[in-house]
């Protein structure tokens, strides 16, 4: 065997390196991903770092093999097991990068995202590493036994192949060998792999499962089977409606333990710094771009000042805690009750009435009505009353869930 | 038997490989333009042609027309005169069709990022383009069924199957989607609209992949792999029935890119059944590709031609079990619209394409030129770098796809979706493209290597270009072997074989397409969904014009993180009067079906400044600036006859509307002036940008008219 042709070894050294520098960003880029989105899950994460070792044991096995193998034999000069060690060697460095991201372990399992992605990073990584092994301890293990006997021997993995796809043995290929040539190339008529027969078959019966399933009739106990996904009823738009019914009760569920919500109905100007400033951040992100970043907008500016003493839609809480709810859409305002659940919408509203008169420079012009501070009246034990009522039915509701 | 004396055109060869070498790199490095762009938008440099939405087209029609076409045509012309022992039939039309197809690949970057479009992704070139595009496909395809005809083989071998194949159904593809109607020299309307247009345009879409970036290479992939490694093709057996079941399954799988949109249920299962089947036929092709190799192993390791062509099979193999994979609904809810499927075409693309490409042209050159390779060493340096290139623009994409998809869909417990703002979705995925401009990059800097040994070799050596052979001339009556394979007649006979494909290649189209047309069923009407006022038609051709598409999608699946998101799901009633439509496949930004619906609308002043820079109505988007929107006069020349073609194509706009349509446009262009007047924002109504407003503002707004009878 000569040792295949590879790049220089400026270059190997060169991708290698760019290799190293690249694959730790990778895994904090999965870090990013899983921190803002899944769960944690203590006994997956265990089972991963267990089939880490487990792969790295099997390695560094195979690794030994090869290497005592290799020792007493010539194919030691060849070098070609220094790139599976360089190789091992990235991945290890890798890894390494990756866990020493979520280090020391305990935190490492509490921050669990992390650390969860970077061992199935790798993991995989050393599963590469383990069929790159593999196939270099194979072909060894050939290369020895042709030293021996003088002809190449039928490994494992050889047997295997020949069983999988039923074909004719190398040297007995001229039984299967078709009388033509184009151009010199001959065709052989092998038997047609017999897994890849059954992969047919099995499709075609899939596909046929998948129409009666999706167009005639949902198929009992397949519905939850996850290739199918999950599908109780037939066409896409029944689906939805299930889906939003499904969210409808689980979001009627969460409301039920939260012990008040509030609303236009209820909704109190908050005064805390916390809050403030919490609305403040809200305010920037969202309503800055349209309003300006001090409420101020500009001359010019898509959406009215909001640091003068002048309303379109009303100065009070309430009348600003409704419009950013709803929107005003003919004129542009768009709703926000899809995106900032109602205590959100209570912080900037409140950090929006705590700018008035702040005035700040080349603000927009005055739009709408001079907005004068009346007494706010005391809430009517009508009002009360609804408000007791509902909590009641809230907490029936929890029951409800409860059992 | 007299042998008979002739020679083989390798000039054509040369000429189509040297095309093929050029494009790869233009189309390449066009692409790494645009990965860079959606990394710095800066990079579009406020020019009007070099606009993400402009340039991305010309990277696609590049890199599938211009690189692969002349691929095709290099292996396909140096192949088939060996395969059938003659010469090509007629070097006159050999050169028009090189020269032709040159002149169309100028005219695609003569028109696509200057704004003429059609609007159809993959098909975006004009009609005076597609009609050329059409008459050469004819010369190519006639200059190669005479060959066949005029052949000294009695059989026709597997890889011919595939071309032939390929040119029947690339033809029928390319002419059916491409019924336009002009307006004008260059610009026209689809005849089809909406559901149907999208079907049609899918069916095509899909089908290009299958026909056009598939068969013929899988034919090469029959000449080359055989030829490179000396040994014989594992198994005819299987080449028959890989090749028919492929060609026939294929065509019906179309309708997996429109999952869960407004087409029509069961064409979705369809589509999504036939993709199932259709992994074992493609395995089928990968399978007697690799296992050809047995016992040639040890010269993969030696021969970067091999190397090259077992990533490119591998590579194969792989796209096309992912494929079915993302067409199971359940995983097309999550891949569909990001970057997942940027992933998936790339390792196609620079995989199986990219590599198969690469490894004839080491074969062929050295051949051709009659010496050996200039250097192994920096053929395996490409093969290496190739390689990580396509991992780096790989896995980052598909970790953008999954992380952008699983932002979208996420909720808190409140019920209230996890990053309401797109652009949350859109910021966190800079560091991945970045990586995958990467990752391109360095694919790139292997091609370039890989050119230069070429020219080297080829400077090396002495090209001979009409090359000597000989064979027997065909007997006149044959007679056959007995008990011999039932196929083997069809191969002495092409013409019967190429009816046959049309046959396959015909039935899945005609089912899924001829119902969706003809019952109304399928697309039940709005009744409040009107025709577009001639601003908003004018404004939509802007927003085709820009590419817009590339982008944004205009479609809402029915599923609750689209709905709370975008509002109400999409019908199909909706688009009735969208020629063409313009659902789109990819959110880079967020979809704009509802754009002017109650829950999205914006005021006019937000879209003015949001074109203007989009980042100072967005902090952190990577949406290029449109200023020349703002400073350009809208051309108003063709409203009239725009009105009159889509009433031609059943759009009902009054008879002698056409006439009193400039003056409706421009009463709403002030309209809309007036009111950003009032806001403090000063233009003139005869500015584009008020045009793409009145459109913006108009989508999605007509099915809240409708009466609330449900």
């Amino acid at each position: 065997m000569s040792a295949f042709k590879r790049p220089t070894r400026m270059v190997r050294i060169a991708l290698i390196f760019i290799a190293a520098l690249l694959l730790p960003k990778m895994n904090m880029a999965s870090s990013v991903l899983i921190n803002s989105t899944g769960a944690s899950d203590e006994s997956l994460f265990l089972i991963l770092a267990f089939v880490a070792l487990f792969q790295i044991t099997v390695i560094l096995v195979i690794a030994g093999v090869i290497k005592a193998i290799a020792s007493n034999h010539e194919v030691w000069k060849m070098r070609w097991d220094k790139g599976a060690a360089v190789l091992i060697g990235i991945f290890l460095l890798s890894g390494g990068t990756a866990m020493a991201q979520g280090t020391p372990f305990n935190e490492m399992v509490s921050m669990g995202d992390t650390g969860f992605m970077a061992l199935i990073f790798v993991n995989l990584m050393l599963f590469v590493t383990f069929i790159y092994l593999t196939s270099k301890l194979n072909g060894l293990l050939k290369m020895m036994m042709k030293d021996e006997e003088g002809k190449v021997p039928e490994t494992f993995l050889d047997k295997i192949n020949t069983m999988l796809t039923d074909a004719a043995p190398l040297e007995d290929e001229k039984s299967v060998e078709m009388d033509h040539e184009y151009d010199g190339i001959r065709e052989l008529d092998n038997n047609l792999p017999p897994w890849w027969l059954y992969m047919f078959y099995a499709c075609i019966f899939f596909a046929v499962v998948y129409l009666f399933h999706f167009q005639v009739s949902p198929i009992p106990g397949l519905s939850d089977w996850v290739i199918l996904g999950k599908v109780e009823q037939g066409n896409q738009i029944d689906q939805y409606k299930l889906e939003m019914k499904e969210a409808e009760e689980a979001k009627a569920a969460f409301v039920a333990t939260v012990e008040s919500v509030v609303d236009e109905s209820n909704v109190e100007l908050l005064t805390e710094a916390d809050d403030i400033a919490a609305g403040q951040k809200i305010f920037k992100l969202y309503c800055g771009p349209c309003h300006g970043e001090n409420g101020a907008s500009m001359p010019g500016g898509v959406g009215p000042n909001l640091a003068d003493d002048y309303w379109i839609h009303g100065g009070s809480v309430t009348d600003v805690y409704k419009t950013i709810k709803y929107g005003v859409p003919s004129k542009g305002m768009v709703s926000w009750e899809a995106q900032l659940n109602p205590t959100k919408i209570q912080q900037v509203s409140s950090f929006i009435i705590s700018l008035k008169g702040t005035n700040p420079e080349n603000g927009k012009e005055p739009q709408g009505d001079l907005y004068e501070e009346v007494a706010v009246p005391a809430e009517s034990p009508a009002e009360d009353a609804t408000v007791d009522a509902e909590s009641t039915d809230d907490e029936v509701v929890e029951e409800d869930v409860m059992e | 038997m007299e042998l008979e004396k002739f020679s083989y055109d390798n000039g054509i060869v040369r000429k189509f490989l040297i095309a093929t070498a050029i494009f790869g790199v233009v189309g390449m490095l066009v692409g790494l333009w645009a990965a860079c762009e959606l990394v710095w938008p800066g990079l579009g440099l406020g020019v009007d042609f070099l606009s993400f939405g402009r340039i991305r087209p010309l990277h696609t029609n590049a890199v599938i027309f211009a690189f692969v076409g002349n691929g095709i045509f290099a292996g396909v012309y140096y192949s088939l005169q060996r395969l059938l022992k003659t010469r090509m039939w007629n070097d006159t039309l050999s050169n028009i069709n090189f020269w032709g197809w040159q002149i169309i690949i100028l005219s695609a970057v003569l028109t696509l990022p200057f704004g003429y479009t059609t609007g159809k992704e993959y098909a975006e070139l004009e009609w005076p383009i597609d009609i050329a595009i059409t008459l050469l496909w004819v010369v190519f395809g006639l200059n190669m069924i005479m060959t066949i005809v005029k052949r000294r083989e009695r059989h026709i071998y597997v890889a011919i199957w595939f071309y032939i194949a390929t040119f029947v159904t690339v033809a029928i593809l390319h002419i059916f989607n491409s019924m336009e109607l002009p307006v004008s020299f260059l610009k026209s309307y689809s005849v089809y609209a909406g559901v149907q247009d999208a079907l049609v345009q899918w069916w095509y879409g899909h089908n290009a992949v299958a026909f056009f970036l598939t068969t013929p290479y899988l034919g090469l992939m029959y000449y080359f792999i055989p030829k490179a490694a000396n040994r014989p093709v594992f198994s005819y057996r299987l080449s028959i029935i890989h090749f028919w079941a492929l060609i026939f399954i294929y065509i019906w799988a179309g309708p997996h890119h429109l999952l869960y949109t407004a087409l029509p249920d069961w064409a979705q299962s369809l589509g999504v059944a036939f993709s199932i089947m259709l992994i074992a036929p493609s395995w089928g092709g990968m399978l007697n590709g690799l296992l050809t190799l047995r016992g040639a192993w040890d010269k993969v390791r030696d021969d970067a031609v091999l190397k090259f062509m077992v990533v490119a099979v591998t590579c194969y193999g792989m796209s096309t079990f992912e494929g079915p994979m993302m067409s199971l609904k359940n995983v097309n809810a999550i891949s569909h619209f990001t970057d997942w499927t940027i992933a998936h075409v790339h390792i196609g693309g620079l995989g199986w394409n990219g590599f198969l490409t690469f490894g004839m042209l080491y074969f062929i050159v050295p051949k051709m030129w009659g010496t050996k390779l200039f250097s192994e060493k920096l053929a395996n340096f490409h093969f290496w770098i190739g390689t990580l290139g396509i991992i780096f623009y790989a896995i980052p994409m598909y970790w953008a796809g999954f992380t952008q998809s699983l932002m979208w869909d996420e909720f808190t417990a409140e019920g209230f979706l996890a990053y309401p703002n797109f652009l949350e979705t859109v910021t966190q995925l800079a560091p991945m493209y970045a990586l995958r401009a990467f990752g391109g990059a360095i694919y790139i800097v292997g091609v370039l290597v890989g050119c230069y040994n070429l020219i080297l070799t080829a400077k090396h050596g002495s090209f001979v270009k009409n090359e000597d052979a000989e064979a027997a001339a065909l007997e006149p009556t044959y007679t056959p072997h007995k008990g011999e394979y039932w196929h083997r007649a069809l191969e002495r006979k092409p013409l019967i074989l190429m009816v046959l494909a049309i046959v396959a290649v015909s039935i899945g189209g005609l089912i899924e397409i001829v119902p969706t047309m003809l019952v109304k069923s399928n697309i039940p009407t709005i009744s409040s969904v009107r025709p577009y006022t001639p601003l908003e038609l004018e404004g939509r051709d802007l927003y085709i014009r820009e590419g817009c598409y590339n982008c944004h999608s205009q479609m809402i699946r029915p599923f609750r993180a689209e709905t709370e998101r975008y509002g109400e799901y999409s019908k199909a009633g909706e688009f009735v009067y969208d020629h063409p439509f313009q659902w789109g496949s990819k959110r880079t930004g967020p979809d704009l079906a509802r754009e002017g619906g109650k829950k999205l609308r914006k005021p006019n002043s937000w879209h003015f400044n949001h074109m203007l820079d989009p980042t100072t109505m967005s902090p952190g988007s990577i949406m290029p600036p449109y200023p020349w929107l703002i400073e350009d006069d809208l051309d108003v020349s063709l409203t009239g006859d725009k009105i009159s073609a889509m009433r031609t194509l059943g759009v009902p706009y009054p008879v002698g509307y056409e006439n009193q349509a400039l003056a409706d446009l421009q009463a709403q262009a002030q309209e809309i002036t007036n009111d950003l007047a009032a806001s403090g924002t000063e233009t003139s109504a005869d500015k584009e940008i008020i045009a793409l407003i009145a459109y913006l503002q108009r989508l999605g707004t007509d099915i809240e008219n409708e009466a609330p009878t449900k």
